[in-house]
């Protein structure tokens, strides 16, 4: 008995060891500091068309530092890719929430007017386009991202709303907390090129390995964008 | 609007306006800078009886065109959470042709309290009446997207007020200018003075009210003599896809000329306008519309006499005007447009001018196609065809314009 246990258990440790799934994780962690990056976010003049004073959600979701993504795009192999769930962008307070939404190509986003007006999203990203008319409150109404890169939105009636999706080759990507921190956590053995996007900071770009299992540091200045 | 004239001249605007930003930057941080810039670029043809006030394209200036029609710089500073500096320079053609016209038709400063309840509003800033009045913009000239009686001229002069036929057949100068009556139906797109406005219940409920430097239809600053005006707007929304606008304006426009020099009291003779606009929205559809009625109280100018007789008394001249829009955004090509617009201007017959009305009805159709290449260029086409004083429909007043505005 003793022995079919012995040998049941150096079974199950090859069947491990030689499993194509078999790998260590790793964990990046560091901090990102925004350099005179502009606090708030808001493209144009911000007038508002349909005559109503224009609003800016005090959500901290709404300002830039809430929206630093950081993802790691693997160069030794090429990473199973499953759609986002919940992939959720909302129309609040005549603002995008969030601002910066990171998804995995093919991903389904769907899009919530919580506001008691109208709202529209349109892309005109090349590869990307898509209007979805005027939207009733409360009514999710999904598109999915068929482009890799970066896909801007506005809402076409209030010209001062705009976001952008992210939409990732990797599913390794994570949203910096509002103390400037990440841990990107399950990061298989490998060489990653490293991209930090901030909604007004200049993009940041660099390459790390890893491996064993264990955890490395990782940080980042951003400047401001030209 | 196009027809309105510099605040001041074009150097002393520009140095103002430098002045102004250097001044306000050197207060504490929190100073955010936004610029827009816009550029249209134009093909235009019309008909050989097309006017410059009635269409936008000069009789003298038909033949098909190209060049920039407008460049705008826009400039907000946000000083803290509740203070901001706003302008607007704005360089346009003249009648059409020349790109030379600097104006600067908006300064103002502007408090808002927290959570944007309140605001006050001083200087030079966007007319609250009318749905017109968030869409001075040259990306919002989706044509369709323009106002009731756009560049169309009343019969009424801020300088020389009420003249018969001086619209169609008469041209009377004063300086150098030739008078062709007031560009403008209603409002000349911006005022001069001080706004209150209300956030009632946001984005429910909003209320403006304006003291400003003369009636709607003032195209200038008026100054000789000072004039006062009234603006007050309530804007509604029932239900998400329903939104309503109530309009108000009751103010003097006559300036001093030599014409009506026997007039003792110019800020006798105002201009008062009601107006109610509508916004209906579905999907990729879009209906809306507005209807006005104007009044002018005017002096009666004596033909014999050369001149206005203050013994006789004000007369009453009135219009309606009406304008209907539908919009549709195809969804098999995301960024695109097409819009049709009738709009139809009324007006009555000029009292003590018996057989006359005073001045020309309008009913005219317009369609227009748009397409938003990226987010920062638009292109778009439109035709419009109209007939005036009820005679027949008209080639030599059509009009085709290509343009390309490009936005930043």
């Amino acid at each position: 008995m003793r022995s079919l246990i012995l040998i049941g258990a150096a079974l199950l440790f090859l069947a491990f060891a030689l499993s194509p799934f078999h790998y260590d994780v790793n964990v990046v962690e560091g901090t990102v500091v925004s350099m005179d990056c502009p606090e708030v976010w808001s493209k144009g003049k911000g007038y508002n068309k349909d005559g109503t004073e224009i609003m800016h959600s005090a959500d901290p979701m709404a300002t830039p530092d809430r929206n630093v993504i950081i993802s790691f795009h693997p160069l030794d192999f090429e990473p199973e890719l499953k759609p986002t769930e919940d992939a959720y962008v909302t129309q609040t307070e005549q603002t995008f929430l969030p601002l910066i939404l990171p998804v995995v190509v093919g991903s389904k986003v769907h899009f919530l007017n919580e506001d008691e007006f109208f709202h529209n999203v349109q892309s005109h990203t090349p590869g990307s386009r898509f209007n979805i008319g005027r939207r009733a409150p409360n009514v999710p109404y999904s598109i999915k991202i068929k482009k890799q890169g970066v896909i801007n939105l506005m809402c076409d009636i209030h010209s001062h709303m705009s976001a952008k999706i992210l939409s990732f080759d990797t599913p390794y990507f994570c949203r910096v907390g509002k103390d400037g921190t990440f841990s990107m956590k399950n990061l298989p053995d490998g060489r990653y090129r490293v991209e930090v996007f901030h909604p007004s900071c200049d993009d940041e770009v660099s390459e790390i390995e890893v491996r064993g299992g264990q955890v490395f540091k990782m940080d980042f200045k951003l400047n401001k964008r030209p | 609007m196009r027809s309105r004239l510099p605040l001041l001249s074009g150097r002393k605007s520009l140095l103002l306006f430098g002045c102004l930003f250097f001044l306000l930057g050197l207060l504490p941080a929190q100073t955010v800078f936004q610029f827009n810039a816009l550029g249209d670029l134009e093909f235009s043809r019309a008909g050989d009886k097309s006017h410059y006030y009635y269409n936008e394209i000069d009789a003298e200036h038909t033949e098909a065109r190209l060049g920039i029609s407008q460049l705008n710089l826009l400039g907000k500073m946000d000083i803290g959470q509740t203070w901001s500096f706003n302008a607007r320079l704005s360089l346009e053609r003249d009648l059409g042709r020349k790109l030379d016209k600097f104006s600067v038709p908006q300064l103002y400063v502007q408090w808002v309290s927290d959570k944007r309840k309140f605001g006050l509003t001083a200087g030079r800033f966007v007319n609250p009446f009318g749905s017109f009045n968030e869409k001075q913009l040259s990306t919002d000239r989706n044509f369709i997207g323009l106002p009731l009686a756009y560049s169309y001229y009343v019969n009424i002069s801020e300088r020389i007020g009420f003249l018969p036929n001086m619209g169609d057949v008469e041209k009377i100068k004063i300086g150098e200018q030739v008078q062709w009556g007031s560009a403008n139906l209603y409002y000349g797109g911006y005022a001069t003075g001080a706004m209150f406005s209300w956030n009632i219940k946001p984005a429910v409920v909003n209320w403006k009210i304006a003291v400003v430097n003369g009636a709607a239809n003032a195209k200038t600053n008026l100054t000789d003599p000072w004039q006062i005006g009234l603006v007050s707007r309530l804007q509604l929304r029932p239900v998400y896809f329903w939104e309503q606008g109530i309009s108000f304006s009751r103010g003097a426009f006559m300036q001093s000329a030599v014409l009506n020099e026997q007039l003792s009291d110019l800020s006798a003779y105002t201009q008062t306008v009601i107006g109610t606009d509508f916004k209906l929205g579905s999907g990729f559809f879009e209906l809306s519309g507005e209807l006005m009625r104007v009044s002018y109280t005017v002096p009666e100018f004596d033909k014999d006499a050369n001149g206005f007789d203050p013994g006789q008394a004000a007369r009453q001249l009135n219009n309606l005007a009406v304008y209907l829009d539908l919009k549709y955004e195809p969804p098999v090509l995301p960024g695109s447009y097409i819009a049709y617009r009738i709009d139809h201007l009324n007006f009555s017959r000029a009292s003590g001018y018996q057989d006359l009305e005073w001045d020309n009805d309008v009913l005219r159709h317009s369609l227009a196609i748009g397409y938003d290449i990226t987010s920062f260029l638009l292109v778009r086409a439109a035709v419009s065809t109209q007939h005036v004083d009820r005679k027949s429909w008209d080639n030599r007043q059509r009009t085709f314009r290509l343009a390309l505005t490009a936005h930043y």
